[in-house]
């Protein structure tokens, strides 16, 4: 590989890793934060993908849409209506024990999942949507990489910093409390059921325009491109890792996840052609032992979170 | 027959109970009172191990408590009875009791007998989920548990709390009826006249720490006791 | 057309009952939900697959090794992982067990292959009843008597055993429990011994009347859920009636929706559970 083929391939590799740094930095909205237990990221994640893939997209007879709208409202689009699928979730759910939201998350993937497969008007089905636009292709050119990821980017810096002005804000202070003490904040009078729902509906709201911004970079979703339970799975391995309920520690967490992640496909693309299905098994044992590690060994990840004040 | 040295204890690294000593002796019953936050709890749970101890000694028949298993305590004569959630509800008030200990089915019998003797209300409502009982008759399946392995000492940790008013004389004369088979008890209560009333000798406790020590009637008699603690 | 789906129904749920039971109690006695109980399951038919038709050994006495090495493999999830994450939040376990779900999926996809593997290829000879209204195979009939003994041993063992109320009260009350005196870790070893034995068998049963696949338990867990819920986390006579009512819903629901959507009826039951009543209907508080 020649200086622009690696290049290249770093470019790659950053977009993909900040495409799930978006999802990590939500999900420490959400857990992090709030102490919510959210295990159905993939769903969030294709409700984005596919909302943008609907609104985008010209105008087809196969599937609803597309509507042909400029891409900002895509991924707008996409986080408002994976946080209002975060809203139903959370009505039944936010009152009761963290599982209950757990379980229900996992459920809510798996019904998204038989939507977009089965509602062939709504999606086209298994066959998916594709010629998903990408933005300012013509502007960009051979460049076009680099500008995406520079997309990319500045989502994480807007959401980075909302997330940290909000996490010190008096919203913030309150979120945390609830989390070490949910009793004592309900004494205190605070209405931990709101404060939870928001939690989850600005984490799935970065949830959707990360699945946006997925589905335009690879210009094509189908309800097969999802391995949910993986997918989820590695969101959380980069929260853990980097360190739940600090932003900058989960963004490093994404880097570095990412990387082990990529790394197993160089050690499993070592072994002979005839064992690549047991390969791609070996790559999710390796990480799934990976984070058993962590979660034994470091408790608290590479980054811990800052210690706030009391008050 | 117990002995408190300069307990201190509370949760984690939060100290409670400030350097506090009290004895039980054989057959009598003793009373804890204070209000709210006073620790009365807290020093009740501290011999069971239940919170963490800080320092001090707890000496039970002359040998020391601290860090000895639940198993050995229960062994040597030693029962807890909780304030609440003290019974399992899904289970029947047979089953409850039956749980109250490891013994032979000969034994288990004998106390059995003994147990529906002192609580009559149950005999019928054995086969009953505890659950769907009243809260008087669930504590007295909380009493009847802690009876079966043929206790020398048990500790009440606010038997009447939650109670209609109606329950409190008829439980409180239900420690009295345990006592009198010979059963040394050590409560903590809320209803400290009635508990004091009957008692061989009390404690009051504020913030911690012991604040007045006597027979049940001298603390009754008490004006001061009676002003700060008691409602006047 | 109903009475075929009521058999069904009855076939799905009394699998899913039976892994529901040590969901339950697991639940009851150690306080989180075991993300990993569907690919225990799964685990457990592939047992038996590896001992009745590589090993060619006869299928019960498979049955009996699968869930003794399920069994096993619980209490080594228990050692190793979970009983060191106990004293932190619940979610930290949850996730935990989610990537031991991933792990044995992944492993039991390492070994045995991703296509559709079947203990007995042969055709059975459905036993017609009622006029063609009702056709049931051997096997099910087999799957019926099995889940049957097996729902009795547990109730036999729960009711009139020292080991299986002191199981009952742990799980009711763990804090109670100790105090009383009952032997805790003995209690959560057994738990996870039996847990292992029906969520195997449980796996096996399905194996029996479908096909193994890698995903067969994980697609029961949404299910299994939903049943504990139903009946109440920590009641194990709850789960086995949840089970029950939530395979019954999955086969009739038929009628009324496309099938694809089967697993979702399962979901929508525990939302309007948690909706209603979310301590369940033999539960205790939430």
């Amino acid at each position: 590989m020649n200086l622009t083929g690696i290049l290249s391939y770093f470019i790659f590799f950053l977009t993909f890793a900040g495409i799930y740094a978006v999802m990590a930095l939500a999900l420490n909205m959400q857990r992090g934060f709030a102490g919510l237990f959210n295990i159905g990221i993939a769903g969030f994640w294709a409700v984005g993908s596919y909302t943008t893939a609907i609104l985008t997209t010209e105008p087809s007879a196969n599937y609803l849409g597309g509507f042909n709208l400029p891409i900002i409202i895509g991924l707008l689009g996409a986080g408002l209506i994976s946080a209002f699928l975060a809203l139903l979730v959370g009505i039944p759910t936010l009152r009761l024990r963290e599982d209950y939201l757990g379980i229900t998350t996992i459920g809510i993937a798996e019904i998204i999942r038989l939507i977009f497969t089965n509602e062939a008007w709504l999606s086209y089905g298994v066959r998916g949507i594709s010629g998903i636009p990408k933005p300012l292709r013509d502007f960009a050119g051979k460049y076009y990489n680099i500008v995406f990821l520079i997309i990319v980017l500045t989502v994480i810096a807007v959401f980075y910093y909302l997330s940290e002005k909000g996490i010190h804000s008096p919203w913030g202070r309150v979120l945390r409390a609830i989390r070490e003490d949910e009793e004592v904040a309900k004494a205190a009078g605070k209405n931990v059921f709101r404060y939870r729902m928001e939690a989850l509906v600005f984490g799935a709201f970065m949830m959707g325009v990360g699945g946006a911004l997925y589905a335009h970079f690879t210009g094509f979703v189908s309800p097969e491109a999802f391995k949910p339970m993986q997918t989820t799975f590695i969101v959380w391995i980069m929260l853990i890792i980097g360190g739940s309920g600090n932003n900058f520690g989960v963004l490093i967490g994404s880097l570095i996840t990412w990387g082990i992640w990529t790394g197993t496909e160089f050690i499993t693309g070592m072994l002979p052609a005839a064992y690549t299905t047991q390969a791609a098994t070996l790559r999710v044992i390796l990480i799934g032992v990976f984070l058993e590690i962590v979660l034994l060994n470091m408790p608290d990840g590479l980054f811990p979170e800052k210690k706030y004040n009391k008050n | 027959m117990l002995e408190i040295n300069d307990i201190r204890a509370g949760y984690g690294e939060i100290e409670i109970i400030h350097g506090l000593s009290l004895y039980v002796n054989e057959g009598e019953i003793v009373s804890i009172v204070g209000p709210n936050g006073s620790g009365k709890s807290t020093l009740l749970k501290s011999i069971f191990a239940l919170v963490d101890i800080m320092g001090g000694e707890i000496n039970y028949q002359g040998e020391l408590l601290n860090n000895v298993s639940t198993e050995k305590m229960i062994k040597k004569g030693l029962s807890f009875v909780p304030q609440t959630e003290n019974i399992f509800p899904s289970l029947t008030v047979h089953e409850n009791l039956e749980l109250g200990g490891y013994v032979s089915k000969k034994k288990l019998k004998e106390r059995l007998d003994l147990i529906y003797d002192l609580f009559p209300p149950l005999i019928e409502k054995r086969k009953k989920r505890a659950g769907t009982l009243s809260g008087g008759q669930r504590q007295m399946v909380a009493f009847g548990r802690a009876l079966i392995m043929e206790p020398k000492l048990i500790l009440l940790d606010e038997p009447t709390a939650g109670l209609a008013p109606m329950y409190i004389s008829l439980i409180l004369n239900k420690v009295k009826d345990i006592n009198d088979i010979g059963v040394t008890i050590l409560m903590v209560e809320q209803n400290a006249k009635k508990a004091l009333a009957m008692s061989d000798r009390g404690y009051v406790l504020a913030a911690g720490e012991k604040k007045y020590e006597d027979s049940g009637r001298a603390l009754l008699e008490n004006e001061e006791v009676a002003q700060l603690f008691l409602g006047g | 057309m109903a009475l075929q789906l009521l058999l069904n129904g009855l076939i799905l749920g009394s699998i899913i009952s039976l892994g529901a039971i040590g969901l339950s109690l697991i639940y009851g006695i150690l306080n989180f939900g075991h993300f990993a109980h569907g690919d225990l399951m799964t685990l457990g038919a592939y047992f038996a697959y590896l001992f009745t038709v590589q090993l060619a050994l006869p299928l019960p006495i498979a049955f009996v090794i699968a869930a003794l090495l399920t069994a096993l493999t619980a209490n080594l999830l228990n050692q190793i992982l979970y009983r060191h994450l106990k004293e932190r939040d619940s979610v930290t376990i949850m996730i935990s067990a989610v990537g031991a779900a991933l792990i044995i999926r992944n492993l039991i996809q390492m070994f045995w292959g991703p296509q559709l593997k079947f203990y007995d290829r042969s055709i059975q000879m459905p036993v017609v009843l009622f006029n063609g209204l009702l056709r049931i195979k051997p096997t099910q009939i087999t799957i019926l008597i099995l889940s049957s003994v097996l729902v009795i041993g547990v109730h036999l063992f729960l009711s009139k055993t020292k080991l299986g109320k002191a199981m009952r009260a742990m799980s009711d009350n763990t804090a109670l429990a100790q105090i009383t005196g009952i032997n805790t870790q003995q209690v959560i070893f057994w738990t996870w011994v039996m847990s292992g034995v029906l969520t195997s068998s449980a796996g096996i049963l399905l194996a029996m009347d479908t096909h193994l696949i890698p995903i067969m338990g994980w697609n029961l867990l949404l299910p299994m859920f939903a049943a504990v819920i139903l009946g109440g986390i920590g009641s194990p006579y709850g789960a086995m009636f949840g089970g029950l009512v939530i395979g019954i819903s999955q086969e009739l629901s038929t009628m009324f929706i496309s099938a694809s959507y089967k697993p979702g009826i399962a979901f929508a039951i525990m939302i309007l559970m948690l909706l209603i009543k979310p301590s369940g209907i033999m539960g205790r508080k939430v």
